[in-house]
This record gives structure tokens, C-alpha cells and sequence, in this order.
């Protein structure tokens, strides 16, 4: 199950372990070596390593007869998508991306129609939702809206210069998962952004967040609501529709619709740990009218090594067996890392 | 009518059963010690122990009713005890009496055969290769075993001699002599050998074993012998200690307690419970010059480094060497020893002794992490007085004080009295325990990974290790004096766990 990992780590740090089924890890223990003398060994330890998978993600197109295809694969743990068609400095039909690194911390960029993904300043923690917005709601113009969390979950509604100025504007609540914005009146009122969030069971809230803070529950969607994007032409579900992507407890993701009278559709599966989603009209080299999506496979664990300030007395220095575990609390073969 | 009943269970009767021993026993265990419908229909869970499932505390009511698997249908259980009351009054003695049961058929038999399999429970094998006799000693087996991060196994023979292990190659070859063989050296001449010392791994990777001395105390164990593993050399420490030291607890403490120091603790022996110091940059040992005044009337006393550098007594220890039944002088007081400088220190008591609290003398102790509150527990496991060793208790040493005391006793899941048992930590933070003797079960067993049959559980200083192979770990266990190794594979967590940590 660990396909590789270091054989030395220092107190502290995290490292990187691969494993094909990375995704099905549950748990990395440290386990000291035994030296029995008769039955016992008093210096027997197993120390549970806190670990955060690691995600490649790909991105891909969805077509609206729900053909779904693979362009390229982009890099680690991507959260957010966004088209832009125009020119923000960085170029013409550019999609603009949220990542995280293994600390949480969040990386801007653009990905071209080619595959070229540029990460271009970082963000701070947390960022999860991105969506822009080119005239100016009262922050100025061009600007990308965004939704970060902090480590209690509870979400901030700012703003992104294209320069790289990052302004909270104002908190929205707890577990906010996908922003966008419609400037028309849904029946809401017009130049809302409409979110998801979820609740402790998974269960998600459609709603909306007008530009000067005021948010409102909508309706209820259903359980582990990822990504959202809105169409207001027909693509053959009717006009003026919110798309969605959720996922089931295996981690399969299904495309579907929003309406604005809370009607909830399920179209087609799409594939498994689909996160982002969003539309471009053009022909981007792929066709026109296509939906585009990151998803992401668990590819490995990041693992942090115990124990950072002297004396060392919950790990002392020396060879530890690590071990990963599977949701049955099976045990992988243990790889030996020294801990300096 | 009766006859065409007669004739159906003759034929039932006749159909081949042939079941692997240990999941027939299991079944019968089952079947047979069911008391009502719901004993057969659920599988048997211990009884709930708050002071062990902190987890109790924080929840509903829903987190305090944990799943039960179920096994066999409610109807079918209830003509089940029927019919062994009422055929079968002091048990049955093979499943196919089970299925002379109009209602029991094959389908039923599966279900327990899945239930009660070895893939859930685990099962012990016997590797194939006998360990060799080869030194001065008068006895085969091995006494310590110290897995080593090359994957071998280091053993100090029951012979009085080491041996190294490859527990992946079943050849003759499984077996190597170590290099510089400690009981060869001059100065270990007239008998001394590591048989009986403590063991600590150093910071790079070598075993130190501290005194020993073999069947006794001798005046010689006064060195640390330090094997390479990937050298297989054994080398003598620079300095000696200043007492010789038989069944000493040694713990490497927690590195850079002093400067860029790595120590390690060495407690007791037959001595009267004085500490010394090794010291691996000088390969040197110094004594602890104040405040190590307990006594210690234990033999390997049962000791803890724990997070915060404090020593953790359990109040487990041999007592005399040997594997004979108490009453013993022990030392049942639990406390905890801080470092107050580079050789001194401070006992401090803990949980005053009272008449009902069980003699751990004999018994094991293993100390539990937990992210999550309490993040540091000791377990100390049965013992040697049989009107309590089937049980276990638990102390929440996440913050030392006088206050805190040790939780209630609890039996074992599967009920067994064990002295002298092995306890190891799986990598899901159970707690496995097996073998162990008692004076009222001679060979008692962890009921759910069975010896081979014929074949007895060593009653005294087996070794039990968790390896890192695969499909889950293995635990090796070596009997006393039929020259066998035994090693296990389980690939779920064995139900004869009585802990999991979290």
C-alpha cells in the first residue's frame, strides 16, 4: 500500500507518501520497533501521524450529451475554476484556478486552452470558491470573488485584483463550498452571487449573497454539493439554469441541474472526485458550449513526523516502522524510516 | 412421519464436515454458551467500560450502543437452544450435531464458518525450521527477541548465546550467528551472558542490552553489549556500570535532554532499585546520584517514558524470576519519576493502594497515545493473583498528579487468566494479547489465535513482536523448549484485543 516514502524525516516535518490506494488511507502510525525481554517490552509505541491526501488533478470538458473527456492533467490539489474570456493581463480565454498546498495555503493561476497552468501569487489559507465578475459592483471593476474558510469553517466573502490584491469583504457563515455570480434577476433580485454550503451531515444549501453582504438560504439541495456555474442559455435543459456537480459516499460525481423554482436534476455520472466546475460559450479548441472540470485523484498522504521540541520523549530518535491502514484498520507493509 | 424424520437426520447426520480445528472450537464455544435467542442471532461484545472508551463520555446515546454484527437468523437461534437443551444437554460436541436440526443447514453453518474464520480471527502457523542449539547453555528457544530495522530478528537463546532471524526466509538459512558473540568475550568468560539483561534501541539503530548475566545474578553483568544490526557485530560498552545488574528495565529517554544527549534509563535488577545513565556519546554509564529511593522488590519493573519525560510506574514486574504463582512482595504503589537534572530525581506517588486493588505482580503493562484527549494512557493487563488476573486496568497519565488513579477493573473480553502474558500494540492501536500461564489454567491461550494443536503455549518468557510484513503483521511467538518458532498473520484486527486505541 506506501509505493514509496522517505527513509529519513526530521521531528516535525512533513513528508510525502505515495500509494496507489492513497485514497482508501485512513490512518499513518509510527510504530517503534519491539525489543521483548521475556514477554515485555515497556517502550512499545504507536503514534498516529497526522496526514492530508494529496490530489492530481486533471482537467477536462463535459459536453452537454454528457461526454466527458480528459484534456490534461494540471498538477496538485487544484479547488476552483473560472473562464474569463477577455484579457485581465494575462491573456485572452484563460481559465483561472484556486490550489492548495499541504500547509492550506492557497496559489492563484491560469490554465490556457493548451494546458499551459501558470500558478501566479499566492492567496492565503483556506481559499475555496472563485468566480469573476467584470463590472463593478462597488469594489471596482474586473475583480474576482472569492470564498475562503478558516480553521473553525467559517467562510469570508472577498475580492481578488487582478494585480494580486486579496480584500476580505465581509463574512457569510460556516462551510461555504461554490460562488457565482448572474447579473440578471432570477426571480432574486439581480447582481447576486449565488453560493453552495453544506451542513455538518453534508447536506447542501442553495442561496444567495447580495453585493452588500446580505445572505440568504434558498433552498435546499441535497447531500455533497461540490461545484456550481450558471447558463443562461439553453443547452438543452431549458434557459437560465444553475449546473451542478455532487458526489455519492464512494466519491462518484454526477451532473446536474438547478433551477431557480429549487427543482434539483440529475442529468449524468461524470466520473469519480470531480471539484470544479465551469461553462465557456466559445469553441476553446475542444467545441463550443462545453462545460469544463477539474477532478482529482489521490495520489499520496502528506505526513507529518512528531514530536518538534527537545526532549524528545514521545519519539525518541531512531528506526520506526510506519504503517497505513485502510478504513478496516488493515495494515499496509511498513516502510523503516529513521527518525533524526 | 417419524420415520422420514429418522431417515433425513441419519443423512444429515452422514454429510462430510471437515472444518479447520480452531473455527470448530470457536463455533461450539459459540453455540454452546448461548443463553438466550439474541446470544446467537448478535455476535458477543464485552461489556461496556467507560473509564476504557473515553469516547463513551462525549457522545449521545446512539454513540454508546456500538455495532453488533448479526449472525444467525432470530428463528433459527431459537430452535438452536431448543434443541441443544433438549438433545444435547451438556453441549454439542461437533457441528454435525448442529445439523441433525431440521432448521440448521448448511447455509447456517457457512454463516458461522465465516464468522468464526481464521481471516477474522487470525491464526498462528509453525515455521518450519527448528532454532538451533549451539551454545553453552542447557536449554533450546529463545528467551528476548529485538525486531531490528534490517527486518531480521536478533534473539538471546535460551542456550545463552545470540542468533539472528530472517523471518521471511523458511530455509535453514533463516538462521545466522552474530559476529563478536557476547558470552566469547574475555571479560564474559565463567558463564556471564546477555540472558536476562534489559534492552533499549540506541538513537542509531543498535540494541543496547544492559546486564544480564543468564540463569542468575552474576557479579560479570555489569556491561552494556551494543549489536549493529547491519554490521551483525556485537561490541562491548566503553564503561561498565556500577552495580551488575539482573531482569533491569531499561528506557532510552527522550534525546537532547541535556545538550545534544541521548541516554538511556537503566532501573533496578536484583538490586534495591538504583538507576544509572548510559550515555551514548562517552559509551559510558553514570549513577543517578539522588532521589531513585524505591526499592523496586520487582524484577523488570513495569516503567514508561512518558511524553513529558516523566517515568511512569505501573506497579507490574517479575517479582522473583520464574513462573511460579504469588502472593508476592511487590511494590503496589504506582508513581512517576521526574528528572530533575542531569543524575537526579524525584519519586512521586500516585493512586494510594488499597485492599481491593488487584496484584499486578506478574502482569504487563503497555502505554496508549491518543490524538485526542486523554493522549496518554497506561494498561496494565493481568498478573499473577488468580482472583483477578483475568482482568485489566487503565490510568489517564495524560497529566500527572497525586489525583489521578486507576480506572475500574475489567475482564478480558474472552476471559482468560493470564500471568506472564505477551502484549503487544498493533499498528490500529489494539492491544493483542496471548499466551500467559496461571496456576488455575495451566497453558492458557488467547482464545482466539490457538496454538497448534498438541503442540503447548510456553508458560514462561515467550516473545511476542509486531513485524512490518505483510497483509497486516505477524506475531511470532517462540515455545519454550520444543525448539519451534511460531509466527502468526492476521489480516483484520484479532478479536482477542482488550483495547483499541483511537
Amino acid at each position: 500500500m506506501i509505493s514509496s516514502a522517505p527513509s529519513s524525516v526530521q521531528r516535525g516535518q512533513s513528508f510525502v507518501v505515495d500509494s496507489p490506494d492513497a485514497a482508501a488511507i485512513k490512518k499513518v502510525a509510527l510504530v517503534r520497533p519491539m525489543a521483548v525481554t521475556h514477554q515485555t517490552d515497556t517502550e512499545q509505541k504507536v503514534l498516529e501521524l497526522p496526514h492530508v491526501p494529496i490530489g492530481f488533478s486533471t482537467f477536462g470538458t463535459i459536453a452537454t450529451d454528457g461526454s466527458v473527456t480528459d484534456r490534461f492533467g494540471v498538477g496538485s490539489d487544484f479547488d476552483a475554476l473560472t473562464f474569463v474570456p477577455g484579457d485581465l493581463g494575462y491573456g485572452p480565454n484563460l481559465f483561472y484556478y484556486l490550489r492548495h498546498d499541504a500547509a492550506g495555503f492557497s496559489t492563484f493561476g491560469t490554465i490556457s486552452t493548451g494546458g499551459a497552468v501558470t500558478d501566479r501569487f499566492g492567496l492565503g489559507t483556506g481559499f475555496d470558491a472563485l468566480t469573476f465578475v467584470a463590472d463593478d459592483l462597488g469594489y471596482g471593476p474586473n475583480l474576482f470573488y472569492y470564498l475562503r474558510h478558516d480553521a473553525a469553517g467559517f467562510s469570508t466573502f472577498g475580492t481578488i485584483s487582478t494585480g494580486g490584491a486579496i480584500t476580505d469583504r465581509f463574512g457569510v457563515g460556516t462551510n461555504f463550498d461554490a460562488l457565482e455570480f448572474v447579473p440578471g434577476n432570477l426571480g432574486f433580485g439581480p447582481n447576486l452571487f449565488y453560493y453552495l454550503r453544506h451542513d455538518a451531515a453534508g447536506f447542501s444549501t442553495f442561496g444567495t449573497i447580495s453585493t452588500s453582504g446580505a445572505v440568504t438560504d434558498r433552498f435546499g439541495v441535497g447531500t455533497n454539493f461540490d461545484a456550481l456555474t450558471f447558463v443562461p442559455g439553453n443547452l438543452g435543459y431549458g434557459p437560465k439554469l444553475f449546473y451542478f456537480l455532487r458526489h455519492d459516499a464512494a466519491g462518484f460525481s454526477t451532473f446536474g441541474t438547478i433551477a431557480t423554482d429549487g427543482t434539483i436534476t440529475d442529468r449524468f455520472g461524470v466520473g469519480n472526485n470531480f471539484t470544479a466546475l465551469t461553462f465557456a460559450p466559445g469553441n476553446l479548441g475542444y467545441g463550443p458550449k462545453h462545460f469544463y472540470y477539474l477532478r482529482q485523484d489521490v495520489t499520496g498522504l502528506t505526513v507529518t513526523a512528531p514530536d518538534g521540541a527537545p526532549p524528545h520523549s514521545l519519539a525518541p530518535q531512531g528506526y520506526y516502522m510506519m504503517f497505513a491502514l485502510n478504513n478496516n484498520g488493515v495494515p499496509s507493509v511498513a516502510k523503516w524510516v529513521y527518525l533524526d | 412421519m417419524a420415520a422420514t424424520d429418522t431417515v433425513s437426520r441419519k443423512r444429515r447426520s452422514q454429510t462430510k464436515v471437515q472444518l479447520d480445528p480452531a473455527v470448530h472450537r470457536r463455533i461450539l464455544d459459540f453455540v454452546n454458551g448461548a443463553v438466550q435467542r439474541d446470544d446467537l442471532v448478535y455476535e458477543k461484545l464485552p461489556p461496556p467500560t467507560p473509564e476504557v472508551d473515553h469516547r463513551m463520555h462525549d457522545g449521545g446515546p446512539d454513540e454508546q450502543t456500538p455495532l453488533r454484527r448479526k449472525i444467525l437468523d432470530p428463528d433459527v437461534a431459537t430452535d438452536v437452544i431448543d434443541f441443544r437443551d433438549r438433545e444435547f444437554p451438556l453441549g454439542f460436541r461437533h457441528v454435525k450435531e448442529l445439523l441433525l436440526l431440521e432448521g440448521f443447514d448448511l447455509g447456517n453453518l457457512e454463516v458461522l464458518q465465516h464468522h468464526f474464520s481464521n481471516r477474522l480471527y487470525g491464526a498462528w502457523s509453525v515455521f518450519p525450521q527448528p532454532i538451533p542449539r549451539r551454545g553453552p547453555g542447557g536449554y533450546d528457544g529463545v528467551v528476548h527477541a529485538a525486531l531490528l530495522h534490517t527486518g531480521k530478528v536478533l534473539f538471546i537463546t535460551a542456550d545463552e548465546t545470540t542468533l539472528l532471524w530472517n523471518p521471511d526466509d523458511a530455509t535453514p538459512a533463516t538462521f545466522e550467528d552474530p559476529v563478536n558473540q557476547p558470552h566469547l568475550t574475555p571479560d564474559a568468560a565463567s558463564g556471564y551472558s546477555v540472558l536476562c539483561g534489559g534492552h533499549s534501541f540506541l538513537s542509531d539503530g543498535r540494541l543496547l542490552v544492559a546486564g544480564g548475566g543468564g540463569y542468575g545474578p552474576h557479579s560479570k553483568a555489569k556491561w552494556g553489549y551494543k549489536f549493529d544490526p547491519t554490521n551483525k557485530t556485537w561490541s562491548r560498552t566503553a564503561g561498565s556500570m556500577v552495580h551488575d545488574r539482573w531482569y533491569p528495565t531499561v528506557l532510552t529517554l527522550g534525546d537532547h535532554r541535556i545538550g545534544n544527549s541521548h541516554e538511556v534509563l537503566v532501573v533496578c535488577g536484583h538490586g534495591s532499585g538504583d538507576m544509572e545513565i548510559y550515555d551514548e556519546a562517552s559509551d559510558t554509564f553514570r549513577e543517578v546520584t539522588s532521589g531513585h529511593v524505591k526499592p523496586f522488590p520487582n524484577l523488570y519493573p513495569g516503567l514508561h517514558l512518558l511524553p513529558d519525560h516523566s517515568i511512569f510506574y505501573s506497579r507490574t514486574g517479575w517479582a522473583s524470576a520464574g513462573a511460579g504463582g504469588g502472593p508476592f512482595v511487590g511494590d503496589d504503589q504506582s508513581a512517576y519519576f521526574v528528572l530533575t537534572g542531569a543524575s537526579t530525581g524525584a519519586w512521586h506517588d500516585i493512586a494510594p493502594v488499597t485492599p481491593s486493588m488487584p496484584d499486578r505482580t506478574k502482569g504487563m503493562s503497555v502505554m496508549l497515545f491518543s490524538n485526542t484527549a486523554p493522549t496518554v494512557r497506561i494498561m496494565v493487563l493481568g498478573g499473577s493473583d488468580s482472583s483477578n488476573n483475568n482482568s485489566y486496568e487503565i490510568v489517564d497519565a495524560t497529566s500527572l498528579s497525586s489525583a489521578i488513579n486507576w480506572g475500574a477493573s475489567t475482564p478480558f473480553p474472552d476471559g482468560e487468566r493470564r500471568s506472564l502474558a505477551s502484549v503487544v500494540l498493533l499498528p490500529d492501536g489494539s492491544v493483542f494479547v496471548c499466551g500467559g500461564s496461571s496456576r488455575r489454567t495451566r497453558h492458557a491461550h488467547c482464545s482466539t489465535l490457538e496454538t497448534t494443536p498438541g503442540r503447548p503455549w510456553r508458560r514462561y518468557r515467550p516473545s511476542a513482536i509486531t513485524t512490518p510484513w505483510p497483509c497486516s503483521c505477524r506475531v511470532g511467538r517462540w515455545p519454550w523448549r520444543d525448539g519451534t518458532t511460531q509466527r502468526s498473520r492476521s489480516s483484520i484486527r484479532p478479536i482477542c484485543t482488550a483495547e483499541r486505541g483511537r
